[in-house]
């Protein structure tokens, strides 16, 4: 009935249409982050409460050591601080590129972190088979680990795209990335909390 | 609307006021399962004859709906009539609707919790002898039943025997992976867990014998987990069967583990 | 905010080695998977000790998950990955093209293309080798329950066997519907041209087949003893297979949380202009729903399949009480997830269903917004009742009447869409096609499986009905009459646009009712079975029941022969002897995907339409919107 053409079409996609999706797609995944992290605390919790055989936290058991774990929040903390910072000068003079520097500044900083979990998982001299603490804890840093190798990778893509001028830096790519650091840094505060005090 | 649509309606609204009634009061007397062997087998009896007398003539009112509105106002697959009325949302049939479905859902689980409570507490049964609950303890693991009697000194039995005249307190645990007691006649099924107790009480009604089965999948020989020898007897007969068992058992009680609601076996039994 | 259209020729260029690569990602996929596994089996063999009685779960585990790895790197989904680490140009609007498939032809369909409705016609296939995989499963099952004893499985391959029908079936039917149907119709009906992340919803499709691959694999590994439950501790016990099942389950997780996440974003920011919610087609409405429940609940399976894997493979604690643990953790993590992946399963089917009664009654859905309503009821209420399946289990008592509650109030809103459905029914003019018996026959089936809910959800009758065949008759009546007549109906509805080819409607009559008779006396049978004290997932049962089993298993054995029937109408009329579809819109619907030409064109439309009614108003015959069009008009026009 309507006659459309035969021949191909190119589609150019709308980028404001873009920048929302990825704005709203981001703030979903951390939706689906939030109850993956809601089931660490579940189980942290409901197994300290049940405490079968006594070995939630049985003798022998001490909690990370307070040097290092402050070392690992205040730097994660310190790196997010570093990228929400970046985003709000990209904010503030969209198109400029003085939040370049502080951006490499966080990655840096966020490396580091990653490098001082690393550390702090393989020094902890906790074995699987001492409890339910120590596997929750150990279980839960590995993926908290995890998650900020994943926000390293997000800070890489976006400062090779600037600095190799292919895919210039939006102010929805680093605000996203910024929410995304927020929440592993909140994450983070919660679970040194735990770890460390609610044992 | 047209005389014979109207009659229609009052024939199928009649054929349904007739399969409603009918339907219920078979359920009224058929015998349900779990049956009446135990209090709580009879009061969940009855829960499930009053939901099924609820639930049939809500069954047939949607299907004879569902029938008159298909089969009566159909037409050819490919006939070209336009002349369906519209018939916009109707606030007050929705209302009335939404309303009634929720005083049924809540007049449903208040019900339930009702039975619930009067299940889970110690009934008040005239019948029985006013003794102490009779307590047994049941073992599962990977793949039978095992008996513990504590206070005929802790003896174990591969076969369930008890008594029918006071209530019966079953302990269930499991020593390996995660069971289900399921004794269907009785009205009890408890899941079997390992280092957890779980605890049902049951009073019972009548003697004969049962089955018993393992209704959580838990292993190779799950199906095989079952027993088609569990007794109710006389509380006679029991006595005698459980002083008979305990004076049997006496040599061999010093190496059984003491009796405990929990069992912890030694290490080296997981995961290996 | 309209975008532009520009209307080129594809590059006549030399085909760059990329595309030549890309072209062949299938193949390099299945290379990449291949060494993905040796890689992973040489690592986990570096220093570990065999750990298991069958070999090490660690090489099983890194082999299985480097070669998902290796196959999804094979057919290009990394490249743009790795390509935006180093700061590679952004791939140009031809090579956007060239991934949408224009100009490929049908080797489309066989590698990574990013064009919606060629990933639903690539779900249509999963799907239906999951469905028919699964239903072999089913017919084995049922020939061994002909005899209360053993017969010719033996118990250990009959576990695998249950676990491997309930697993496959449940891969299907989380997606039976939102993967064909909903990624093929979503977009054409919200007016966008595509999804929100193109390449995501590509990356759902491709997990399915390595997650089958895997998953079916376990049989050479000693199969799984748990049902599709996976309960620990049993789970901590058994052999390797056991890992498949992990992996698998993990990647199917990844493939819902992804797919949620992408129809989600889609049908809030690629709405054409006009659009608004309180317009939209009521089966996008059922799409949106679920996949926020996919969103938020499959995060939780990965959890807990991560503490599995750490209990199975480094002896950790976390469901073994000896060491701390407990099993009640992975049974309230599991089904957390678990509850809301039956809705997951069924309010799609809601939607398709409600998309397809005003075709066949032709007058709007009566309660557009308390269906919708419904839909929200069901989908916001299936995150608080997971612990009805805990009732007998032993934990918080006192918790049950609460449950009880939430569970029994699910069927209020259920309640709402019978209401909405009679409510469009009700003095209709109803047109019987095939797809109409379907809903119909959805209706009659769902009315049995959620009345069957209710008794499941008053505790003092689960403690007769729980783990027996009656859960297993509803939650067949629920999924299986449910979900999977919808999605029969919604294909046989919907392949007309999908492929131009029609099914033959007499054959399709009478495929329907052997299918609908012998589904009810399977089930029927299996409810009284169930009520009589039979439990789930066992090889020997009381020989008194046995009567009813073979019952049961006879009409099971019409009912696959009706779907095998089915397959072959499907093979028959679309491939071997194509029927073309009389004319481009055969049920005569206002939908606007129906407005479209057949075959849809690869960016849908021409001009998106900026003028929206709900596509339900048969009464004056205004069709959703019109493509090519800026205003309303009566079909048949001219594109301005």
């Amino acid at each position: 009935m309507t006659a459309l053409p035969q021949t191909p079409a190119i589609h150019e996609p709308d980028p404001v249409v873009r920048s929302r999706s990825l704005i709203l797609g981001s703030r979903l995944m951390l939706g689906a982050n939030l109850t993956a992290q809601l089931s660490f605390l579940f189980a942290y919790l409901y197994l300290r409460a049940n405490n079968n055989n006594g070995m939630w936290h049985p003798d022998g058991v001490s909690p990370p050591p307070i040097g290092l774990a402050v070392t690992v929040l205040v730097l994660q903390v310190a790196a997010f601080a570093i990228v929400w910072a970046a985003s709000s000068a990209l904010n503030r003079q969209p198109g400029a590129s003085g939040f370049v520097r502080i951006l490499e500044l966080g990655l840096i900083v966020g490396v580091a972190c990653l490098a001082f979990r690393l550390f702090q998982i393989t020094h902890l001299g906790w074995t699987p088979d001492k409890g339910t603490y120590v596997d929750v804890s150990i279980l839960w840093f590995f993926f908290l680990a995890a998650q900020v190798f994943i926000g390293i990778l997000w800070l890489i893509k976006l400062l090779s795209g600037q600095l190799r001028r292919t895919v210039p830096v939006t102010v929805a790519d680093l605000r996203s990335a910024a929410e995304y650091w927020a929440f592993v840094t909140v994450v983070s505060l919660g679970v040194f909390l735990l770890v460390q005090y609610v044992t | 609307m047209p005389p014979r649509r109207r009659t229609l309606i009052n024939i199928i609204a009649g054929t349904w006021a007739v399969l409603a009634a009918a339907g219920d009061i078979a359920l009224n007397s058929l015998p349900l399962p779990p049956g009446s062997a135990t209090d709580i087998a009879g009061s969940e009896t009855q829960v499930i004859r009053i939901l099924a007398m609820m639930a049939w003539p809500i069954f047939v009112a949607v299907v004879a709906g569902l029938v008159f509105t298909l089969y009566v106002d159909r037409v050819a697959p490919d006939a070209r009539e336009f002349d369906a009325q519209t018939l916009r949302g109707n606030s007050r049939v929705q209302t009335m609707w939404i309303a009634g479905s929720t005083t049924i859902v809540l007049g449903v689980a208040i019900f339930g919790t009702i039975t619930l409570a009067n299940d889970t507490t110690v009934p008040t049964v005239a019948q029985a002898v006013p003794n102490t609950p009779l307590e047994v303890q049941v073992i599962a693991q990977q793949w039978y039943f095992t008996y513990r009697y504590p206070s005929f000194g802790g003896f174990e039995s591969a076969h369930l025997v008890i008594p029918s005249d006071r209530e019966i307190e079953f302990h269930v645990t499991s020593l390996d992976v995660t069971h289900s007691f399921w004794f269907f006649a009785a009205g009890v099924k408890a899941d079997a867990v390992p280092e957890h107790d779980n605890s049902v009480d049951m009073q019972p009604l009548k003697t004969g014998t049962y089955r018993i089965e393992c209704s959580e999948l838990c292993g190779i020989w799950h199906g095989s987990m079952s027993d088609d020898n569990a007794q109710i007897v006389s509380a006679g007969d029991f006595n005698t069967w459980a002083q008979q068992q305990q004076q049997l058992d006496a040599p061999i009680m010093k190496f059984l583990p003491p009796y405990s609601h929990t069992y912890v076996p030694a290490p080296g039994a997981y995961g290996s | 905010m309209v975008d532009a259209v520009a209307v080129s020729k594809t590059p006549a260029a030399p085909r760059p080695l990329s595309r030549t690569l890309h072209q062949w990602g299938l193949l390099l996929g299945v290379i990449g998977a291949v060494l993905g596994f040796l890689l992973g089996y040489f690592l986990g063999g570096l220093g570990f000790v065999d750990n298991n009685s069958n070999g090490s779960n660690i090489q099983i585990l890194l082999a299985y998950s480097l070669s998902a790895v290796g196959f999804l790197a094979g057919m290009g989904f990394f490249n743009r990955l790795i390509g935006s680490l180093l700061g590679q140009r952004p791939p140009t609007l031809a090579d956007e093209a060239y991934l949408h498939g224009e100009g490929a032809g049908l080797s489309r369909y066989f590698r990574l293309t990013v064009d919606h409705k060629v990933i639903g016609m690539q779900y249509v296939v999963m799907i239906l080798f999951f469905l028919f995989a699964g239903g072999l499963g089913a017919m084995l099952i049922r020939g061994e329950l002909l005899s209360p004893q053993p017969s010719y499985v033996t118990p250990e391959s009959y576990l695998t066997l249950v676990g491997l029908h309930s697993v496959i079936m449940i891969f299907m039917a989380s997606a039976a519907i939102i993967g064909p149907l909903g990624n093929y119709f979503v977009p054409i009906m919200i007016g966008a041209r595509n999804m929100a992340f193109p390449r995501l919803e590509a990356l759902t499709f491709w997990l399915l087949p390595p997650a089958g691959l895997i998953l079916l694999s376990s049989v050479f590994l000693g199969g799984f003893p748990t049902g599709w439950t996976g309960y620990a501790p049993l789970s901590d016990q058994a052999v390797l297979g056991m890992d498949a099942y992990l992996v698998a389950f993990g990647l199917i997780g990844l493939s819902i949380m992804l797919s949620g996440l992408n129809m989600i974003t889609t049908v809030i920011t690629m709405r054409a202009p006009g659009l608004r919610f309180t317009k939209l087609p009521i089966f996008v409405w059922g799409v949106f729903i679920t996949s926020w429940l996919g969103l938020l609940a499959a995060p939780v399976l990965a959890s807990v399949i991560l503490m599995e894997v750490f209990d199975r493979t480094f002896h950790a604690t976390l469901f073994v009480p000896a060491g701390g643990g407990t099993p009640y953790l992975w049974q309230n993590l599991f089904w957390f997830f678990g509850h809301p992946e039956v809705y997951i399963f069924i309010i799609p089917a809601f939607g398709l269903i409600m998309e397809m009664l005003p075709v066949f009654t032709r007058r709007p859905l009566w309660g557009y917004r308390v269906a919708v309503g419904g839909m929200l009821g069901v989908g916001v209420l299936s995150f608080f009742v997971w612990q009805h399946h805990l009732f007998v289990s032993g934990i918080a008592p006192a918790l049950r009447p609460f449950y009880m509650f939430s569970t029994e109030a699910i069927s209020v809103p259920t309640g709402i869409i019978f209401l909405v459905a009679l409510g469009t029914l009700w003095r209709a003019r109803t047109r019987f096609t095939v797809p109409m018996l379907f809903v119909g026959a959805f209706l009659f089936n769902f009315l049995i499986g959620g009345l069957t809910g209710v008794f499941l959800s008053d505790v003092p009758a689960d403690f007769s009905l729980h783990a027996s065949y009656f859960v297993q008759a509803h939650f067949h009546y629920t999924i299986m009459g449910g979900e999977v007549f919808a999605l029969v109906g919604g294909l046989t509805y919907y392949l007309p646009k999908m492929t131009g080819r029609q099914l033959n409607a007499r054959a399709g009559r009478r495929q329907f009712w052997v299918m609908f008779i012998s589904f009810n006396s399977t089930f029927l049978c299996l409810l009284a079975v169930g009520m009589l004290g039979m439990t789930r997932r066992v090889i020997s049962y009381q020989p008194e029941l046995q009567g009813l089993n073979i019952a049961a298993s006879i009409s099971a054995f019409v009912l696959g022969a009706s779907m095998l029937f089915w397959l072959g109408m499907i093979v028959w009329s679309l491939i071997l002897r194509p029927a073309l579809a009389t004319q481009k819109n055969p049920w005569e619907s206002l939908g606007i995907e129906w407005q479209l030409p057949t075959p849809v064109p690869t960016y849908n439309f021409d001009t998106v339409p900026v003028t929206w009614a709900l596509p339900y108003e048969y009464d004056t015959g205004q069709p959703a919107a019109i493509p090519g069009r800026t205003q309303p008009a009566l079909a048949g026009g001219t594109p301005t």
